[in-house]
């Protein structure tokens, strides 16, 4: 044990695997979360039941933004797993690539979304529709804001050195947190931009 | 109002004639499609001829009594829900409808899953596309394809997915108005429920996902095919007027046949997949039960550290009862018999004072030994019998009979066990 201990020059940093603490209370987060926004939707299909499609806008939600927002953010997952997957190979470099990638299209995401914003014709008081639809649209991007907080943070820290091949659970942990965003988005997406259009 | 729903339905399905005061003719004929039956047919034909021939290779042991039963089972649920009066029933009335679906997916489904089709199938197939077939699975491409489809979280999703999206209005509509569209429909609403217990059942006892991991997938899925049902309930407004006219025919409103529905897709399938998590809840514990047995049969590792500690704080009063943990013997007094007994005259026994003999075999290690004297199993029982009598097992062999009693035997045994 002592010629192993001093074999290493400096103390390991976070525990090896996925299976620590912060893994098991990442998944309850996801858990309270993804019932949050079950919730969040059922109302908007329970109104939309209720009233029929005039509790829709008059011109309906486009994908014209709404779509390549989609896509980045698709993007912006595949690239965060494209970097776990590199530093479960050891390579940290591209561990900080996938992460820096992930956190801009994370941000552009978001910045792409507050256009969306600004364009609807229609305020969050104005109807039930856009209640939620700001309420919704405003939790998710929350979400995604401390999302790309999260990546920044390990990006800095794996930029400093902090994981190795085997330990750098921190970064599955946040990795599995901007997946479910992503899920969650997807989610939202086929509410909002695609049952309107499926005709009920 | 709920009761006024209940009371006309039950006399709608309950006495049909009674029922046609709704005007227009009610049908209740079977629905015999060939391309159906054919199918049926030929599903039932393969497995015969697969069974047939895993029956000749291997006997019962692969697709057994409860696989068959399961098959024959899920082929009437089939045949039930695809050409039986439930089928032409559906076209006229959303409530039937939902019947179907939930037959085929939380019925039909699980039935298949557990009669092993894949297997079976593949032994009708001839031998060198029996090779060819068995292999692609293994293929490297096909694998990491099939582990990502069968991912519980993609299955859990599609599932869900599939259920909600073919409840919506329009997609609804659309089956009911194309029968290639409708026969989608229900190949999805299979091949989802198929997959979803795929995961969580294991008839070839491999499972996929634990236990408790499968009493979560199974709750939250049951959950959220729950919600639909509240959608469908919680309205005054009908969604799917193509049901309006066949209602009628059975003295239901639209709204009511579509209420009716809802609870339907929400009590009923409810009790399903309850059954399913307690089920799988009583099958988590007793695994619980097992492994807690298999942690005390290898508790001598544990119970060595004891007696060790024991020795070198010379505090035996307090560690007795911990050195009978084991669940053989008591450690302490076997190494004490162990000595007394002469045993290290002959044997090289580790922990034991003066055990350096060279007569008989080295028992260092022995808790991890396979076997003892070269012939039985290194199990406890086989241990403490050839302790008491070696001369009864191989006669003429260089240990002699100790006069031994059982109870001595197996402290002796209890002390072997603790080196590891």
């Amino acid at each position: 044990m002592p010629s192993a201990a001093a074999r290493m020059r400096t103390l390991p940093v976070g525990s090896v695997g996925v299976r620590a603490s912060g893994w098991w209370g990442m998944m309850c987060l996801i858990g309270t979360e993804a019932a949050l926004f079950a919730y969040l939707l059922f109302s908007y299909y329970y109104f939309a039941v209720q009233f029929g499609r005039s509790f829709l806008p008059n011109e309906l939600p486009s994908v014209r933004l709404s779509g390549p927002d989609t896509l980045i953010l698709i993007l912006s997952s595949v690239a965060v797993w494209w970097g776990e997957r590199g530093i479960r190979q050891g390579s940290t470099v591209r561990l900080a690539i996938g992460l820096l990638l992930g956190s801009v299209l994370g941000a552009v995401f978001v910045g792409i979304q507050y256009l969306e914003w600004l364009d609807k014709p229609f305020v969050l008081s104005a109807d039930s529709y856009s209640s939620l639809y700001f309420t919704i649209t405003g939790f998710h991007m929350a979400h995604v804001a401390v999302g790309v907080l999260i990546l920044v943070v390990l990006l800095a820290w794996s930029v400093l050195g902090y994981f190795d091949r085997v330990r750098h659970a921190a970064v599955s942990i946040g990795a599995i947190y901007w997946h479910f965003v992503d899920a969650v988005w997807l989610a939202i997406f086929f509410t909002f931009y695609v049952t309107p259009y499926l005709g009920w | 109002m709920r009761k006024l729903i209940l009371t006309l339905a039950l006399a709608a399905i309950s006495d049909p004639a009674g029922a046609h005061a709704g005007g227009g003719r009610a049908d209740f004929s079977w629905s015999l499609e060939p391309w159906v039956l054919a199918s049926l047919g030929a599903a039932a034909l393969a497995y015969g001829i697969g069974l047939a021939r895993i029956r000749a290779e291997a006997g019962d042991r692969i697709v057994g009594g409860g696989n068959v039963a399961a098959f024959l089972a899920g082929l009437a649920v089939l045949f039930t829900a695809l050409a039986s009066p439930v089928d032409t029933l559906s076209d006229d009335l959303f409530s039937m409808h939902m019947v179907q679906h939930l037959l085929l997916m939380l019925v039909a489904a699980p039935l298949m899953v557990w009669s092993r089709p894949f297997l079976v199938f593949l032994w009708a197939l001839p031998r060198s596309l029996r090779r060819s077939f068995g292999r692609f699975p293994a293929r490297r491409g096909a694998a990491r394809a099939l582990n990502l489809l069968s991912h519980p979280v993609f299955v859990w999703s599609a599932f869900c997915g599939v259920f909600a999206f073919w409840h919506i209005p329009g997609p609804y509509g659309l089956a009911l108005r194309h029968e290639s569209v409708h026969i989608l429909e229900h190949a999805c609403f299979f091949a989802s429920g198929y997959a979803f217990w795929a995961v969580v059942m294991s008839p070839g006892g491999r499972r996929r996902l634990e236990y408790g991991a499968s009493v979560l997938y199974v709750g939250t899925a049951a959950v959220l095919s729950g919600l639909p049902g509240a959608l469908i309930i919680l309205t005054d407004r009908p969604f799917y007027p193509i049901h309006a006219e066949g209602a009628a025919r059975w003295g239901l409103t639209a709204l009511e046949d579509q209420h009716l529905a809802g609870l339907i897709m929400w009590i009923p399938a409810g009790f399903i997949y309850l059954a399913a998590i307690c089920i799988l809840f009583a099958l988590w514990m007793r695994e619980a039960d097992r492994r807690a047995a298999a942690f005390a049969r290898s508790m001598p590792t544990l119970a060595a550290l004891i007696a060790c500690a024991a020795l070198l704080g010379g505090c035996g009063e307090g560690t007795e009862a911990s050195s009978e943990a084991g669940g053989i013997g008591n450690v302490q007094r076997g190494a004490a018999l162990i000595s007394q007994f002469g045993c290290p005259a002959c044997h090289t026994i580790p922990g034991i004072a003066g055990a350096d003999g060279l007569v008989g075999p080295p028992l260092t290690k022995m808790g991890r030994r396979g076997y003892v004297a070269g012939v039985l199993r290194n199990t406890p029982e086989n241990m403490t019998r050839w302790i008491r009598r070696p001369q009864a097992i191989v006669p003429g062999n260089a240990m002699p009979d100790m006069g031994i009693s059982e109870d001595q035997a197996r402290d002796i045994t209890a002390y072997l066990y603790t080196l590891r």
